[in-house]
């Protein structure tokens, strides 16, 4: 009998949790799905992004691997990427780790590392256009401390992506540091005491212990940090439109929908995108569960 | 007490539904953020005029705000005009900062404004292919913007033989120059005419520690594109026709676009053009360098003069203006044109009368006067001479010499104004990589001639004047 009323209240409580997921949902289909197949649609389309569709079979993605201009905005998201998975990671970790390690005053470095996450791309990035002027920007400083040989054109072709990407881990690593220390915090002491009395070394802690046990949280960041540098868009366009050898895919699906009236094209762009996205998430819950398993 | 928790909860689910389905529905009555959009209330004759009230959007890319109260303050005056003449009753639903992405996003959905401005007649050509525009040749024909609009001006406005825009605001590229450096250098203005001489100039200047022309880019690539389009113009305006229209056999990949072509990397190579370091500097810098005696010439549109107005008189003084030196024998100076934008009507307007009767009234010299006082685009006419005074004199000297250099027929073609989207767009991108070194300049004319193709067999090229 019991048993019975417990199923009957199980039931009522997944009804009643449909219903309240259910505007988020409507919301979600609406301005997410419904746009997501839309653009899936246009990819198979010649569309200039204000007239007609008309369907063209695959000929925009064999248009488009046959871009060298695709390859490399491709090749600059990958290299964007490899600087994500690096020293925004490894710093967020580091200093995280230490900063578990203080009681007092945590808040208040912790404020201050989160605080560029909270200001916009568009005053970062011009912020930072300013940092960068030959004339009065940060290279000033490099000559006057005789390191001139640091000092170079910021922007310039040659340098444009990584100085850029430089601004948006100014931006990142915070929020990257903050993740890691909730998962820090969620350690057992008792872990680490054990490791203690078994004589292990800091290095050995951190390797046996606290890697293990925020490895779900390390996936959570190295899937998110892969995925968004897929999508990344806005500092790049704020500092440099995508020129000076600084093109996105998405900034080159911005240009192809917007300038060229090639949106049957930038929908493709688009669908790459999103399938590269998605090969990472998979990639990364494969791992996940096999890590569980 | 549990079912009663499910009926309130559903309740409350169906009421957040509505209310969304309601926000979703209703595109074309909402407010979106960033936009300025006023529903401009009729004047009192209205008020008594019993015709339903029917809303009348115009939408413009404006985003300073004494331009969108003349404007708004225009077009308010318009329709009350227009209602009062015609008993109707319309209101004015006046949007800014509509600039092209939410255009294009909005004339491809059902949420289109009845009047609205696009960039260039390369846009005007991709909406007439996808007609979206009104035809307006009667309006036009009412207007008699044959006989009001310069020669030019009246071709652009047609897409095989029909009327489908007008073109507003006519704007150029000039040289602005420091009198000071000029006459520290031994140079006047009227001396630099021909290739040579401009050469000279710029050595002489550089020579003396000056930057020969300032150019920011940073924040703004386009101002490379800016002066792609002097040079190209200048190869000759015949032979930049002929290849976008793909007459007499010239080809973008001729010799004659291949040293246009040296020529900007020989210079930007030696520094005459921001010490080669356009891609790190901003307009801003650009400016300053300028204003504060450090380049002799600044590169600038037309458009542009907000820099000169906080200047001080001392400063004003120093600056004037010249069209670019020849950089061939091919052409002499002249002023490659671009127009500030096309006023279009929406093919899906429920009122193409007072949308005809709003562009004739934009041609009337009171509302050019208030335009050009407000530093908005005034259209393609001649205008009085008078009507310059209200402005500085330097910025006065700048008209006169736009005016005279189009009455005369001396103009040219910008990239951004004449030439189809994706060539344009290469133009100015790929040139970045014939300056590194990573292509070759004949690649780089290949791949110009290969889109030009394309879009041409597309019928993307527009009218070229």
């Amino acid at each position: 009998m019991i048993k019975k009323s417990k199923v009957a209240f199980e039931k009522r409580a997944s009804k009643l949790a449909y219903f309240i997921v259910l505007p988020i949902f409507l919301y979600h289909f609406l301005l997410v799905i419904v746009p997501s197949f839309n653009t899936v649609y246009g990819s198979f389309t010649e569309w200039s992004g204000i007239g007609k569709k008309h369907f063209i079979g695959v000929q925009n993605f064999v248009r488009l691997f046959h871009d060298v201009e695709f390859y490399q905005a491709l090749l600059n998201n990958l290299k964007w990427m490899m600087v994500f998975l690096t020293i925004p990671i490894i710093l967020g970790f580091v200093i995280g780790y230490f900063l578990s390690k203080i009681k007092k005053g945590q808040i208040i470095y912790r404020t201050i590392y989160f605080l560029p996450y909270v200001i916009s791309a568009a005053i970062a990035g011009k912020i930072f256009a300013t940092f960068y002027n030959p004339y009065f920007g940060i290279n000033v400083i490099f000559e006057r401390l005789n390191l001139d040989f640091i000092a170079r054109d910021w922007l310039a072709p040659k340098n444009a992506l990584l100085s850029v990407a430089l601004v948006d881990n100014w931006h990142w690593w915070g929020f990257v540091l903050v993740i890691f220390m909730s998962g820090l915090q969620q350690i057992d002491p008792a872990l680490y005491e054990v490791a203690d009395v078994e004589g292990a070394n800091t290095l050995e802690k951190m390797r046996y212990v606290t890697i293990p046990c925020i490895k779900n949280t390390i996936i959570f960041i190295i899937t998110s940090t892969m995925v968004w540098s897929i999508g990344t868009f806005e500092y790049v366009w704020v500092m440099t439109k995508g020129g000076a050898g600084s093109e996105l895919l998405s900034t080159m699906l911005y240009k192809n929908s917007l300038f060229k009236y090639q949106a049957g094209y930038a929908s493709a762009i688009a669908v790459v995108q999103a399938i590269l996205s998605f090969a990472i998430l998979g990639i990364f819950a494969i791992i996940r569960r096999r890590g569980e398993d | 007490m549990r079912k009663r928790i499910s009926i309130i909860a559903l309740i409350c689910c169906l009421l957040l539904t509505s209310i969304g389905m309601y926000g979703c529905a209703k595109s074309d009555k909402t407010t979106k953020p960033n936009d300025t959009v006023t529903n401009t209330e009729t004047t009192d004759s209205n008020k008594e005029n019993t015709a339903e009230e029917k809303e009348f959007e115009i939408s413009v890319p404006s985003t300073e705000e004494k331009q969108i109260s003349t404007l708004e303050g225009t077009f308010s005056n318009i329709i009350n005009d227009y209602n009062t003449e015609n008993k109707t009753n319309y209101k004015l639903k006046f949007t800014s900062a509509q600039g092209k992405d939410i255009t294009n996003t909005r004339m491809s959905s059902n949420d289109k404004p009845d009047i609205f401005i696009l960039d260039s007649p390369a846009d005007v050509a991709q909406y007439v292919k996808q007609d979206l525009l009104l035809d307006i040749t009667s309006y036009a024909e009412q207007g008699q913007w044959n006989n009001t609009l310069f020669d030019w001006a009246y071709n652009l406005s047609k897409v095989k033989d029909k009327v489908f825009t007008l073109p507003y605001g006519y704007e150029g590229i000039v040289l602005w120059y420091n009198k000071d450096i000029m006459s520290k250098l031994g140079l006047t203005a009227e001396d630099i005419d021909t290739e040579a001489e401009f050469e000279n100039a710029m050595k002489l200047a550089q020579d003396n520690g000056y930057t020969p022309i300032m150019l920011g880019t940073q924040d703004w690539p386009w101002a490379q594109e800016w002066y792609l389009s002097v040079m190209l113009s200048y190869t000759g305006r015949g032979l930049v026709k002929d290849a976008l229209q793909g007459n007499n056999g010239i080809k973008w990949t001729d010799d004659a676009f291949n040293k246009t072509i040296e020529t900007y990397k020989n210079w930007h190579e030696k520094g005459y053009l921001a010490d080669g370091k356009s891609y790190v500097l901003t307009s801003d810098d650009a400016i300053n360098a300028f204003t504060n005696d450090k380049a002799l010439f600044k590169l600038e549109g037309t458009w542009a003069t907000y820099w000169i107005t906080p200047l001080d008189q001392e400063q004003k003084d120093k600056i004037g203006v010249m069209l670019h030196p020849a950089i061939n024998d091919t052409e002499t100076s002249h002023l490659p044109i671009a127009v500030g934008g096309m006023w279009c009507v929406s093919k899906d307007t429920e009122a193409p009368d007072l949308a005809g009767y709003i562009l004739n009234k934009l041609l009337t010299q009171d509302i050019q006067s208030d335009f050009l006082a407000a530093g908005l685009d005034v259209a393609p006419m001649a205008i009085d001479s008078s009507e310059f005074k209200s402005l500085d004199p330097v910025v006065q000297n700048m008209w006169m010499l736009l005016n005279d250099a189009l009455n005369k027929g001396d103009y040219g073609y910008t990239t951004y104004a004449f030439y189809p989207p994706e060539t344009r767009v290469y133009i100015y991108e790929g040139i970045v990589n014939v300056l590194e070194n990573n292509i070759s300049i004949q690649d780089y004319l290949t791949q110009i001639q290969s889109l030009t193709e394309k879009e041409r067999e597309a019928g993307a090229i527009p009218f070229l004047p």
